[in-house]
């Protein structure tokens, strides 16, 4: 990883077309400004990585989901009928 | 075409139904093709199956039924992969987590899966909205659905 020093204000371009702007540095937040082209994907790493995760937990919650999905069926059906007395 | 599951085994699919995601689900780039099965007739469930691959599968929900007021705003490059010319031809569903405990049930309303319904092209897309949870509790959501069956006015 290459790892750059910059102040407030200054700039790093990546490639010909990329260029991240630190905006503002105050009390361990960093505002950054991305300059790209529309086609560029800019994505905030932890959110996709959350996204994903939630994917795996929904797969590996999935192995019995058909009983547990009838079971959840069957316990509003329960609830709703204890409301209707 | 015939397609092995590990829950369902062999499940008989129109070719058409189909569904391919160049770029799979987040966490599963190189699982491409999948098709949609119901859980059972009236359930507000439905079964995103790997076609390639049985022991994948997603329970997942439509998105609007459980949120009405839910709103997707997809990149110009959502829309290009998607291939989508007008809003009704995408159809929008959540993914579910079913823990041990169904009532710690949650839908990733963060990163819907959002199905071009005309030419079979699915993304899952990661919203940049805040306010949108990896993980929202749906129990309550699913209490408010289902007793709408018993505000039928009954036969007297």
């Amino acid at each position: 990883m290459l790892v750059l020093k910059r102040k407030e204000g200054q700039s790093i371009d990546v490639g010909d077309d990329v260029r991240i702007v630190l905006r503002e540095i105050h009390g361990g937040h960093v505002k950054i400004g991305i300059v790209a082209p529309k086609d560029v994907r800019v994505k905030r790493t932890e959110i996709e990585e959350s996204v994903a995760r939630e994917n795996i937990r929904a797969v590996e919650s999935s192995g019995d989901a058909r009983m547990k999905l009838t079971e959840i069926v069957q316990k509003l059906d329960s609830e709703k009928l204890l409301q209707g007395e | 075409m015939n397609i092995k599951t590990s829950r369902f085994g062999e499940v008989d699919v129109d070719d058409d139904a189909v569904i391919s995601m160049p770029e799979g689900m987040l966490g599963f780039s190189e699982i491409t093709r999948y098709v949609l099965i119901q859980h059972r007739d009236g359930s507000p469930f439905l079964w995103y199956q790997a076609v390639d691959e049985p022991n994948l599968a997603f329970v997942v929900v439509d998105a609007f039924t459980f949120f009405p007021d839910y709103e997707v705003i997809m990149s110009s490059e959502d829309v290009k992969i998607l291939d989508c010319s007008q809003p009704g031809d995408l159809a929008v569903f959540l993914v579910v987590v079913i823990p041990d405990n169904p009532e710690d049930m949650t839908a990733n309303l963060r990163g819907p899966l959002v199905i071009n319904v005309t030419n079979k092209v699915a993304r899952q897309v990661v919203l940049t909205d805040d306010k949108y949870s990896p993980h929202h509790s749906i129990m309550e959501e699913m209490r408010k659905q289902l007793p709408a069956e018993e505000e039928l006015p009954k036969p007297t």
